[in-house]
């Protein structure tokens, strides 16, 4: 079946904006114009997941799920027009820092967990989610444990310019392998300053997981913190709902809530318990 | 959901599962249904591979194969395009078909995961690139029911000419039983589907709810003490569907054609038991009671008789 690919035109907006070193980026692996981009994007998506056969692409003033859009935000829809995947582009380097994949992903999909309450299916998203990543940046061992994290959550990840995530965590001596959640546990404090873990505590002999606060704030955040927070915590609970550990939430509960994306993720630990 | 509801022809067990649907909102297109029969098979349940011509392009005219899908492969693809969606596929009558032969390796995926974030999709995945190559929340030939696809089927318990399921394919369905005891309209005042039917006695005529002469009939049919023969020949309050607004007379059409059809042959002719019969001495054929029925002569036994009069004793 052939499928075609719908991003916003704010993306068509800022990528035809492109100068420099990313333009340079893009020519190396054979792009001139962001519309050679997005054939080469479309190609990589073929190539690693043939089912999709996207024969087209277009860019529309107005995509929404659940009234959640965002510019990074596009969708995947078969020849009826039927919606059948979400896709989340991570931007070119000027245009991002450090929250790769979170602050594409949790913006909207903060938006579409809460409408999914009443599904039987225990997952933070009701269709398949395809990441194609077209930051030319040097991929940092935190941007690559972000990546990790995603495909934790189940999330089909592209990198345009071919970069293996699993050789960028071994060359900064991060085992890649996740089986477990103290795996990730171990992973994710790796990545930090400190070299501790700020999102979530394991407690394996009594089979808990506490989720910390360290880095959130109560009131509003004017950073993107619930984004981090989010992509962390979530990959935690999935992992940890597979090995039958419960929430402790004590400590998330003591924020207020008014956060879209913290109350979601709460929310949700509360679905995963009944 | 995987759920069977099972007991005699006529207890409204698609009429239980067009309620729950109906209660629940849901929209046709996310209802699928099928009825098995001895015909249907797993080329007709999953899909098969059919030549197809190429009307245009280079290869015009040329055969091509394409794969058709069956109905639980449409299912499977509608339940993956949205999971937070309940589809439902309702298989009806599934011990008039080889459900072993029917559901194939597909039987496999009625395992499902009881916890944990992949709770309600199947345990085991079964390789069908077939199936699996037009979804694309399948990764690859892996195939594996998602949560919100539920499985409804409908099983007689009195059906002559039945395949058996074997008890692998039975435990993996949750069982719900239909009695036959009639159920009322929704206010509760009066019972659903009950018509007036004139029987004669062999003195005179006298009329009988079809709810009373169902449920007569139901033990005299399976109680030891007559036919003796058990449950499964029991028959339910809409084994005939009356039309309500129609005639006395066309309801005795009804009942002609197709309560006594069953009770001469799939009732009477299991019956080894002697000396206790349902239809009167008279009766030796169905020809014979199909026509004295017509004209309004007495076709039952009078010890049928007499279990009337006891049913309306409160007494049987």
């Amino acid at each position: 079946m052939e499928h075609r690919l719908i991003f916003s035109s704010e993306l068509e907006e800022k990528l035809k904006n492109v100068t420099g070193e990313t333009k340079q980026a893009w020519k190396d692996i054979g792009a001139s114009s962001y519309l050679e981009l997005m054939e080469c994007c479309i190609g990589k998506l073929n190539d690693s997941y043939p089912k999709l056969n996207i024969v087209s692409f277009s860019f529309h003033e107005d995509i929404q799920v659940y009234g959640q859009s965002n510019t990074y935000f596009g969708l995947i829809k078969n020849e009826d027009n039927v919606l059948l995947a979400y896709v989340f582009v991570i931007p070119p380097k000027y245009e991002t820092r450090s929250g790769v994949l979170a602050q594409q992903v949790f913006p909207v999909l903060s938006g579409i967990t809460p409408e999914l309450r009443a599904s039987k299916d225990i997952r933070i998203n009701n269709r398949p989610i395809f990441i194609v990543n077209l930051n030319e940046a040097n991929l940092t061992a935190s941007v690559a444990v972000n990546i990790k994290s995603g495909t934790v959550l189940g999330f089909n990840y592209i990198d345009v310019y071919d970069r293996d995530i699993e050789e960028i965590l071994l060359s900064n001596g991060i085992n890649p392998t996740v089986r477990s959640l103290k795996d990730y546990e171990r992973m994710v404090a790796k990545v930090n300053k400190s070299g501790v873990n700020e999102f979530f505590k394991v407690d394996a002999l009594g089979k808990t997981i506490t989720f910390l606060t360290i880095r959130l704030k109560d009131g509003i955040h004017v950073n993107n913190e619930p984004y981090w927070f989010a992509l962390k915590a979530y990959a935690a609970l999935y992992l940890a709902k597979n090995e039958g550990y419960s929430c402790d939430m004590n400590i998330m509960n003591q924020l207020s809530r008014g956060n879209k994306t913290l109350d979601a993720f709460r929310d949700f630990v509360e679905k995963t318990e009944m | 959901m995987q759920k069977i509801y099972y007991g005699a022809p006529g207890t409204g067990k698609s009429f239980e599962i067009d309620a729950f649907l109906k209660s629940e909102g849901i929209s046709e297109k996310y209802i699928f249904r099928i009825t098995f029969h001895p015909d249907f098979s797993y080329s007709d349940f999953i899909g098969q591979l059919l030549p197809t011509v190429i009307k245009s392009g280079p290869s015009k005219g040329d055969i091509t194969y394409d794969f058709s899908k069956g109905v639980f492969t449409q299912a499977l693809e509608k339940s993956y395009e949205d999971t937070s969606k309940d589809v439902y596929l309702i298989l009806e009558e599934m011990s008039r078909g080889n459900c072993a032969e029917i559901f194939g390796d597909i039987f496999q995926l009625l395992d499902r995961e009881k916890a944990g974030l992949n709770k309600g999709y199947s345990k085991y995945f079964v390789n069908n690139d077939l199936i699996a190559k037009d979804i694309i929340a399948l990764s690859d030939d892996r195939v594996k029911l998602p949560p919100n696809l539920h499985v409804i089927g409908t099983v007689n318990t009195s059906d002559q000419n039945v395949y058996v399921m074997d008890t692998a394919f039975k435990r993996r369905f949750e069982w719900e039983y239909i009695s036959t005891k009639p159920v009322k309209n929704s206010a509760g005042t009066e019972y659903e589907n009950n018509v007036d039917i004139v029987l004669n006695n062999g003195t005179m005529d006298k009329t009988v709810k079809w709810v009373d002469l169902y449920g007569v009939l139901n033990v005299f049919i399976s109680s030891d003490k007559w036919l003796g023969l058990g449950e499964d020949k029991q028959i339910g309050q809409f084994f005939i569907e009356f039309d309500m607004i129609s005639t006395v007379a066309e309801h005795k059409k009804q009942v002609k054609n197709k309560l006594l059809h069953y009770l001469w042959f799939d009732v009477c002719q299991s019956s080894y038991k002697s000396g206790i019969t349902l239809f009167d001495g008279s009766i030796s054929n169905f020809s014979s009671l199909y026509d004295a029925f017509e004209d309004g002569k007495k076709i039952f036994s009078d010890t049928f008789f007499d279990c009337i009069e006891k049913w309306e004793q409160n007494c049987l």
